[in-house]
């Protein structure tokens, strides 16, 4: 028996239990009856990991037998064009709906509606003045503005990239503390990105560009809960990975991602190794990060998780390969045979056709609709196939085209939950809210409002609801968030929720003062109502918004000047965020 | 209230499941049946949707370890799979020399022994799906796992029933669900038939002050009008039931403590507006975190204590206060879990487990056998014993009643029913003769009880006038004469805000008339 190996094995185990300690520790505050029996299981797991590790690799051979003998059973075809009898789910709204446009460059006019429509869609929360911005500088500057790369956000604190103590030898109430602690932290660092967020366009680039909006949509597609991970150092290592490739590869940021700290936490690639396989991540990777349901089969899973194998982060914030801890058996991985490592699995998926096109369709409804046109997909696909999956190419194309344009698709998407909290507080030029500072043992107004509104509207980043991200579109909307949304969104307004002093206030003057024209009061409508609307308001809402905004006034007494012109600004903006019409871009 | 106050209060809230925070109410009356103007009678209410049943799902969301919920206690084959993560033997609660529960489920012993509930082994469906959220949907929608169906199958026996539906709309919404939202359960071709509320006590106040009335003008046909369509009628909806759910759960009572966990906070509000008569007959809460890939043993037995006690805790709150004889109570789960544990002393993707119905009308006791583990897919996970649309077909032909064709019709098949239920489809020949079942609770506590049902039976359609007088004589509440359909009728007296002493129900239906004296209590 090789004693060298077995002692480098035993070490890594060790350097892996300060992670395992972690869990079992916050299994201890949870679990209580549990805590105890775990814990001493696991240590004798630990010694008893040669023996296991025996076990396994016969385990492994005989599975490699069966695979290769029992051979692969035929790809699922694909499934006959479905009829359903009773009609069923054949009135989806947006689907058989005929498209008459196509990614043809747009050459139409680029007035402020159209500027306000390209970032009401790029931008999570878009100013009135950026929109205005856009529509002077014109629509060919206006993208190549948004796919600016910006230098990385300085890190929240020094804890974002302190180690994770060996704690080996710590009491469970010191254990216990700093686990409460790191709790804290991801609250912090949620409020840290809000900042990020309502900063965009503040840097060098000094308009707003794509690089949060993408930042979003990557942790809605690998979507991490932080409650799972623990560590707010992990979140942090991944948030900035996904900014890092925000607008770059997706090859290259799936190549990161399996080892991704976070990651590796959250989806079990660290109880992922020889013999002891765990599916999990292998799975959520071939059915919601790359290829979608259908195209693989559970062997394939199987394959994969041997693959990922020998990968652990000890640190939460590094990852690190043992080779003794990857399965070295043969895998048949989509009908590939061999010694797989993870990178190769990589590179099968993305020799996969389906793939462009999966990622595609979500980069569609991200950007454009809900119920995307597969002859424009497979389009869009071909585009990112034959720029080696950068994505930039991609949406470039999508942003300059006629079909995004398209006037059907004004108001298509509903709003997102970070659109209308941290979105809100962008587009109302709210700033120093020093939002992660402000969370404490006493938080601050706005720290609570920000935290507390993405919670109630069921967006709180980094708790997506499971690793499939947020189900997005209608189901943003029912009877609680939607009253959540009018109720707390309206709040800002006022700087007062239901007698709790928020401590801070949108400057409704400020804001109209921003607009075209805010002495001519159905100009100051219109330009408020393409600010937040994401189609023009119907005849009947718009002259409900000016009757708001007049107050039984005479609109050519209306001058922003006027004494009480603040509050009815303010009347004009409640309203506006509680009509249904805010509700989408 | 200051902001730590409010800071702490909203963690609780966290911490309990609930979305909207518990701030003041001012300006609010304390019940939403005001007191009595002079000259003027409080209306009495019909309940009346789906013959006043009501149907809760409980879905164990991640996927339920179904061999450690319904253990087979003597099976070599499951303890050889499972070398960490059994339940023995000795910690099981037996229901049978083959059969027991897991420990945490001991609550609900003694409704299985009292013949109230039934355990559903081996459900799934063809072809069974390994994805959370392909699954899901599946059970959802009620469909085979070789289509994609969008709506629920609940929501299209509602479109069934309801013909009329959206045109008319009902006072309360057919389905309320609790928790973290699903887009499918309540969504029908033609619209969503019921609403999201986790707090109905904030939620009237909230909706209320922040309506800007109903838009009817004409919208676009683009994508963009079609979405803002959907927002005004989730607007609109929310703003008719707001009022009828506030009402409920202002007149509702819950008789028992509830586990503060996930799944025990939902089911106390349900029994609270189930008690408070609001006329909606489907309820859909959750619990979640069964996707136990490692170390399950602690979190599945956290999970089984929430479930156990939870739902026993619901059940003896429904008795205590006479409402049991109309509910029904059933668990669902994606799928259940692989027979071999994993490496990790968890268990990964599965397929076929058992599934729990308890309430009236159950035939209480194990359906279908324990798993034969030695016949496995080729996966290691167990196969089919019933299709889960089985299930779904019993409690639609056994506790709604529909007929088979209409549970054909919505199920999209044929399903065989399973005896956990009778099955009396079809209408019921009418009652041989008028008479009063009961009023109930009576007496009634005006600070321990929910509102008074007033049940009765008609042998034919008749006109009918429901009063209730004081004990001078003094007519205090009514229900204007109009014609009523032979069968059980239920009326709802909420008597909150009343003088305490002696009351008289009088129904007349046609020239026949009887009475019931009711004593409303402090």
């Amino acid at each position: 028996m090789n004693m060298t190996r077995n002692r480098r094995r035993m070490l890594a185990f060790s350097r892996c239990m300060l992670v395992a300690v972690f869990f079992l520790a916050l299994a201890g505050s949870v679990l209580a009856d549990y805590s105890e029996s775990n814990a001493s299981q696991a240590m004798i797991r630990a010694a008893e990991l040669d023996a296991l590790a025996k076990m396994a690799s016969e385990r492994l051979r005989s599975m490699d037998s069966k695979l290769v003998m029992g051979g692969r059973v035929a790809r699922i075809p694909e499934l006959e064009a479905w009829t359903d009898p009773l009609g069923h789910s054949q009135m989806e709204a947006g689907r058989g709906r005929e498209v008459t446009s196509d990614w043809t460059p747009y050459v139409g006019p680029f007035d402020l509606a159209e500027a306000a429509h390209l970032l009401k869609r790029t931008v999570i929360g878009p100013q009135f003045s950026e929109m205005l911005g856009a529509e002077t500088v014109g629509l060919g500057t206006s993208v190549q503005n948004l796919l600016l790369t910006e230098l990385a956000p300085a890190p929240p604190a020094d804890w974002a990239t302190e180690a994770i103590p060996d704690v080996s030898d710590w009491t469970q109430e010191m254990i216990d503390s700093l686990v409460q602690e790191y709790g804290q932290r991801n609250e912090m660092l949620r409020l840290w990105w809000a900042e990020v967020i309502i900063e965009e366009g503040g840097g060098i680039s000094a308009s707003p560009t794509l690089r949060e909006s993408m930042t979003h949509f990557w942790h809605d597609h690998f979507a991490t809960g932080a409650r799972d991970v623990l560590f707010p150092q992990s979140m942090y290592v991944q948030n900035q990975l996904l900014r890092e490739h925000a607008l770059g590869n997706f090859k290259e940021l799936v190549g990161e991602i399996y080892k991704d700290p976070a990651m590796l936490l959250w989806l079990n690639g660290q109880e992922n190794y020889v013999g002891h396989i765990n599916e999990n991540f292998a799975r959520e990777l071939l059915e919601l990060f790359t290829l979608g349901l259908d195209q693989y089969e559970q062997g394939d899973i199987v394959a994969a998780a041997r693959s990922f194998t020998g990968w652990f982060t000890l640190d939460g914030m590094t990852s690190v390969y043992y080779p003794e801890y990857h399965d070295g058996g043969i895998k048949i991985f989509l009908n590939h045979a061999g010694n797989w490592e993870g990178d190769d699995i990589v590179d099968f998926i993305f020799e996969e056709d389906e793939t462009a096109r999966f990622i595609c369709r979500k980069l569609y409804r991200w950007f454009i609709d809900e119920y995307p046109d597969e002859v424009l997909i497979e389009d869009l696909a071909a585009t990112m196939r034959a720029n080696n999956y950068e994505v930039a190419p991609v949406l470039e194309r999508m942003l300059l085209s006629e079909h995004f344009f398209d006037s059907t698709y004004r108001g298509s998407i509903i709003c997102d939950g970070v659109d209308k909290s941290i979105g809100l507080l962008r587009s109302l030029y709210m700033e120093d809210l020093n939002l992660m500072d402000g969370w404490g043992d006493e938080p601050a107004g706005p720290s609570i409002w920000t935290w507390y509104s993405m919670f109630s509207f069921g967006h709180l980043l980094l708790d997506p609801p499971n690793v499939a991200g947020w189900p997005g579109y209608r189901s943003w909307i029912n009877a609680t968030t939607l009253t959540s949304r009018k109720a707390l969104d309206a709040s800002v307004i006022d700087g007062n929720y239901y007698g709790y002093d928020l401590e801070m206030q949108a400057d409704a003057i400020a804001i109209a003062l921003e607009t075209t024209d805010p002495n001519d009061p159905y100009q100051l409508v219109d330009d408020l109502a393409l600010s937040f609307f994401g189609m023009p308001p119907t005849e009947a809402v718009r002259q409900r918004m000016l009757d708001e905004l007049l107050q039984g006034s005479e609109p050519w007494e209306w001058s922003i000047y006027n004494a009480g012109a603040e509050a009815q600004v303010r009347l004009l903006l409640k309203l506006i965020f509680r009509l249904p019409d805010f509700q989408a871009r | 209230m200051n902001r730590r106050e409010f800071f702490e209060k909203t963690m609780k809230l966290v911490a309990g499941g609930l979305i909207l925070p518990s701030m003041s109410r001012p300006g609010q009356a304390q019940n939403w049946f005001p007191a009595m103007p002079s000259g003027r009678l409080r209306q009495l209410k019909e309940l009346n949707v789906l013959d006043g049943k009501i149907l809760v799902i409980v879905n164990l969301s991640g996927g339920n370890d179904g061999l450690n919920t319904v253990v087979p206690v003597n099976d070599s084959l499951y303890y050889g799979a499972r070398d960490n993560i059994a339940i023995a033997p000795e910690d099981a609660v037996l229901l049978d020399s083959d059969t027991g529960l897991h420990p945490n489920l001991a609550p609900l012993e003694s409704l299985y022994t009292g013949g109230r509930m039934a355990i559903v082994r081996g459900v799934s469906y063809p072809q069974p799906n390994l994805s959370h959220f392909r699954s899901t949907d599946i059970w959802f929608s009620g469909s085979s796992s070789s289509e994609e169906v969008g709506t629920g199958w609940l929501a299209r026996y509602i479109e069934e029933t309801f013909p009329n539906f959206p045109d008319e709309l009902p006072f309360s919404p057919y389905g309320l669900q609790q928790g973290i939202a699903h887009e499918i359960p309540l969504k029908g071709d033609r619209g969503n038939v019921g609403v999201v509320v986790d707090n109905p006590d904030t939620f009237f106040q909230l909706v209320n002050q922040n309506y800007t009335g109903e838009w009817n003008d004409e919208l676009p046909e683009t994508r963009g009008g079609e979405e803002l369509g959907f927002l005004r009628e989730v607007d609109q909806s929310t703003f008719m039931y707001a009022d009828s759910i506030s009402q409920a759960a202002d007149a509702g009572v819950n008789s028992v403590p509830y586990p503060q966990t996930t799944l025990g906070v939902q089911l106390e509000i349900v029994a609270r507006l189930i008690s408070g008569a609001l006329d909606t007959p489907l309820y859909l809460t959750a619990e979640f975190g069964f996707d136990t890939h490692v170390n399950q043993l602690g979190q599945h037995a956290n999970l089984m204590s929430s479930l156990g006690d939870s739902v026993a805790a619901f059940f003896q709150d429904l008795d205590n206060q006479g409402l049991s004889d109309r509910v029904v109570l059933a668990t669902v789960s994606e799928f259940g879990r692989r027979v071999d544990e994993n490496g990790g002393f968890g268990t990964d993707h599965g397929t076929a487990a058992p599934l729990f119905v308890l309430g009236a009308g159950v035939n209480g006791g194990l359906y279908g056998t324990n798993p034969n583990l030695a016949e496995l897919d080729g996966n290691g996970n167990m196969l089919m014993q019933h299709d889960y649309r089985s299930v779904y077909a019993t409690l639609l032909q056994g506790h709604f009643r529909a007929s088979e064709s209409v549970s054909n019709q919505v199920l999209m098949g044929a399903f065989d029913t399973i005896d956990f239920m009778d099955i009396q489809t079809g209408v019921s020949p009418p009652p041989t003769s008028n008479r009063i079942l009961r009023a109930y609770p009576n007496p009634v506590s005006l600070s321990q009880s929910g509102p008074v049902l007033i049940q009765f039976e008609l042998a034919r359609t008749s006109r009918v006038e429901v009063q209730v007088f004081d004990v001078r004589g003094r007519k205090v509440s009514a229900m204007g004469g109009r014609s009523f359909p032979a069968g059980s009728h239920r009326m709802v007296w909420e008597a909150k805000g009343m003088p305490t002493g002696m009351y008289f129900a009088k129904i007349k239906a046609d020239s026949w008339e009887a009475s019931e004296k009711l004593l409303v209590l402090p």
